[in-house]
């Protein structure tokens, strides 16, 4: 009868604590590299499991083969949890090693001194390596907080010359200015009112490829609400009113728009990354057809900039950072890039592989080549906007909401503009 | 008198032995079974809510150590225009969907307590909503909502030409549309309590009614009613707590715009505290919505009569 008692009480206690146990940090520490103890890096990539395993997987055993003593955990985290989790996992003890962020969260994340500056892990010699465009928009204070890996490239404009002809439009004289989009998608939704121009926004960046500063000099104030600002953002909200521009393009989520290519209802598009491309042929594999790529719609300079760049990141408590930062250069060395790019539509940020005849003699067979051509052409012409301000993606998304006011006439441009640079001045004097 | 004289003798030895078995044993067998889950609802519940409790008064940004701010986090509560915003819009989902969710399902569960060849079939028609995925059902409901969508196809159909309604990017119908399907998602369920509460509706009394010659319609109101008060103290209760803690929907189906329009006070918690990184704001406003939630509890529990029934 008592050991019956004894054991239903440990039973129950076992009940009661085994959960917890879960909740323990994982101290396990990986070994150092020597005795043939094997180091092991964790490394963690944006949804990229899905569609380019091999590829990641080949490069991580080519690895392990050079560099006996390291093994490599492969993590792949979900788009829109990447930088939740890995600020959740600065809190535990174990952190990953090599981490995959965009580099708009770099800008959000730096604050707070967490990540280990690349330039003092690895030569100057290797960061020779990079576009040194690329490597000052990730430098904050003299330290490399990222090592740059792909992106989306400068982005292409795309027509769908099936509409382009309804509307008696040509669709080999695509528009090269806003004004010009703007007035072609005005036209379109007068003779096809069920299609609509384009679902382009004037986001932070087109004012820079339009020649309009966002901040002044020393970067202590926001300044983009002088008349030519208002005169800018006036036309697209015009657009809105007469079709050129797609009611569902001020939807919240820019991955939800209403009207789109694979529902016939975009004539076009001004700025777009080649990657929607991919999309575009595995969903609507009919439409991809009548799609003509075109050089990005732009201001007069032809300047165009990005918003964000994929990076990796090394943070301060990595275990092996040194060793981590050599993967990561191993991982965006210019053949890997070059092998990536094979694969699909995106730009390398290594000097060496933009000389590749991949991408110098691009014979344009498929829309994807023709895409890369045109990116190609208008790399020159590309700054990474990076502004390197504190929460500058909340300033970003807080400017973008007052564009969307405007479009929907609840605020005048005017009032739009005005109202987003105090907000952005307010936080920047706080900065101070 | 003998018979009294055991009688009473017996009662004290019972007395007796009543005390000293509490003196000799505490019984702690049921409060050993009660561990498991009282250590649970410590770990996970309650030690995180005066966790939360605490951070409300600090800045804490996750990596940086949380520093003591005061009431500062509640001072910008109340000087921050887009926290009334979601405050005001979790409470007109309130006020919108609880009606819904109180006299919707009951007619459904006075529908389905009818014995009717094949009522099985409807009630599971009308509960499977509830076991889908809110996820995927507010994406089916987007493409519903959609302007080329089913529903202005039906509105179309109906002869209203003009029908060119955004539902979701209209600030007046994004609201009540979001409402809209969180009803629907949940009558199934509130279904199934009234159901069971319609079927504990004493027969006797319906028979008395219908012998006094009562309409169906009195019936319901002076029968059914009455009694299904423990199940509408229930009903209402858990509306209240569901619609204020509006998230999923929300999230997937306008990511609380048009403008703020659908945003609410959890989906704004959420931003705070997983976008922008700002957890004392975020969990200053969590007890905010905690406190209201405990109000309008009591608040409903009061006017339910605290769930007795009338007999």
């Amino acid at each position: 009868m008592k050991g019956k008692k004894l054991a239903a009480f440990i039973l129950v206690f076992l009940l009661a604590f085994i959960p917890l146990l879960a909740c323990s940090n994982d101290e396990k520490a990986s070994g150092d590299g020597k005795n043939g103890n094997k180091i092991e890096l964790e490394f963690w990539t944006i949804n990229l499991k899905k569609n380019f395993n091999d590829y990641i997987q080949g490069m991580i055993s080519d690895y392990e083969k050079a560099n006996p003593n390291v093994k490599i955990k492969w993590v792949d985290v979900p788009g829109a949890d990447a930088s939740k989790k890995f600020l959740t996992s600065l809190q535990s003890k174990k952190v990953p090693d090599v981490v995959n962020l965009a580099s708009s969260d770099i800008s959000m994340i730096q604050q707070y001194n967490v990540l280990s500056p690349i330039n003092k892990l690895v030569s100057k010699d290797e960061l020779n390596a990079y576009i040194p465009g690329l490597i000052d928009s990730l430098t904050f204070q003299d330290e490399l907080q990222g090592l740059p890996w792909y992106y989306g490239g400068p982005p292409i404009g795309t027509i769908n010359t099936e509409i382009y002809k309804k509307a008696g439009l040509d669709a080999d004289n695509p528009p090269k200015t806003w004004e010009e989009s703007l007035k072609n998608g005005k036209l379109i939704h007068e003779k096809l009112p069920k299609v609509y121009g384009s679902n382009d926004l004037p986001g932070i960046e087109v004012f820079v490829s339009q020649g309009l500063p966002i901040l002044n000099d020393d970067h202590t104030k926001a300044v983009f609400n002088s008349d030519e600002h208002v005169k800018f953002v006036q036309m697209f909200v015009d657009g809105y009113k007469n079709g050129a521009i797609a009611p569902g393009a001020v939807t919240k989520d820019d991955r939800q728009l209403q009207q789109t290519y694979e529902n016939k209802q975009q004539a076009q598009a001004g700025q777009s990354v080649a990657a929607a491309l991919l999309n575009l042929e595995k969903n609507a594999p009919n439409e991809i057809t009548k799609i003509k790529v075109t050089k990005p719609v732009t201001g007069g300079d032809g300047t165009i900039a990005v918003k964000a760049i994929q990076t990796f990141v090394v943070p301060k408590k990595s275990e092996h950072p040194k060793e981590a930062a050599k993967f990561a250069l191993f991982v965006t060395n210019a053949k890997n890039q070059l092998d990536f790019a094979k694969i699909v539509p995106i730009f390398p940020s290594t000097t060496e592989t933009l000389e590749d005849p991949f991408f110098k003699e691009s014979k344009g067979k498929t829309i994807h080549d023709e895409a890369r051509k045109i990116m190609v052409e208008t790399a020159p012409h590309l700054k990474v906007n990076i502004l390197g301000i504190k929460d500058e993606e909340k300033l970003r998304d807080y400017y973008t909401e007052q564009i969307r006011a405007a479009m929907m006439g609840e605020l005048s441009a005017k009032e739009a503009l005005d109202k987003s640079v105090d907000y952005w001045n307010q936080a920047l004097k706080n900065q101070k | 008198m003998a018979v009294h004289q055991v009688e009473t003798n017996i009662h004290q030895k019972v007395k007796v032995s009543i005390k000293q078995k509490k003196k000799k044993k505490f019984n702690y067998v049921p409060y050993v079974f009660l561990l498991p889950a009282i250590v649970l609802l410590l770990v996970f519940e309650y030690l995180p809510t005066i966790n939360a409790f605490y951070y409300s008064f600090t800045e804490y940004h996750i990596l940086s150590p949380a520093e003591w701010t005061g009431l500062q986090n509640y001072k910008m509560m109340m000087e921050d225009e887009k926290f009334w915003i979601a405050l005001g819009n979790s409470m007109k989902y309130f006020v919108i969907t609880v009606p819904m969710l109180i006299t919707l399902p009951l007619f459904l569960a006075i529908l389905v307590n009818r014995t009717i060849k094949g009522i099985t079939l409807f009630r599971v028609i009308y509960y499977l909503p509830v076991v889908t995925a809110m996820v995927a059902v507010a994406i089916v409901w987007k493409y519903l909502y959609h302007p080329t969508g089913l529903i202005n196809a039906a509105l179309h159909g109906m002869g209203w030409d003009h029908a060119n309604i955004n539902w979701l990017l209209n600030k007046k119908t994004a609201l009540p549309a979001v409402s809209m399907l969180e009803a629907w998602k949940a009558a199934g369920f509130y279904m199934l309590i009234y159901l069971a509460g319609l079927q504990t509706v004493s027969k006797e009394l319906i028979e008395a009614a219908k012998i006094d010659g009562a309409s169906k319609v009195r019936i319901l109101w002076h029968v059914y009613l009455p009694q299904l008060r423990p199940v509408f103290a229930v009903t209402v209760v858990m509306a209240t707590l569901g619609t204020v803690q509006m998230f999923t929907s929300i999230y997937v189906m306008t990511g609380g715009g048009p403008l703020d329009s659908t945003m609410s006070l959890p989906l704004y918690i959420y931003q705070k505290a997983f976008v922008e990184f700002d957890m004392g704001y975020a969990t200053a406003m969590g007890m905010v919505l905690w406190l209201i939630l405990m109000v309008l509890t009591i608040i409903n529990y009061k006017l339910s009569r605290g769930g007795q029934s009338i007999q």
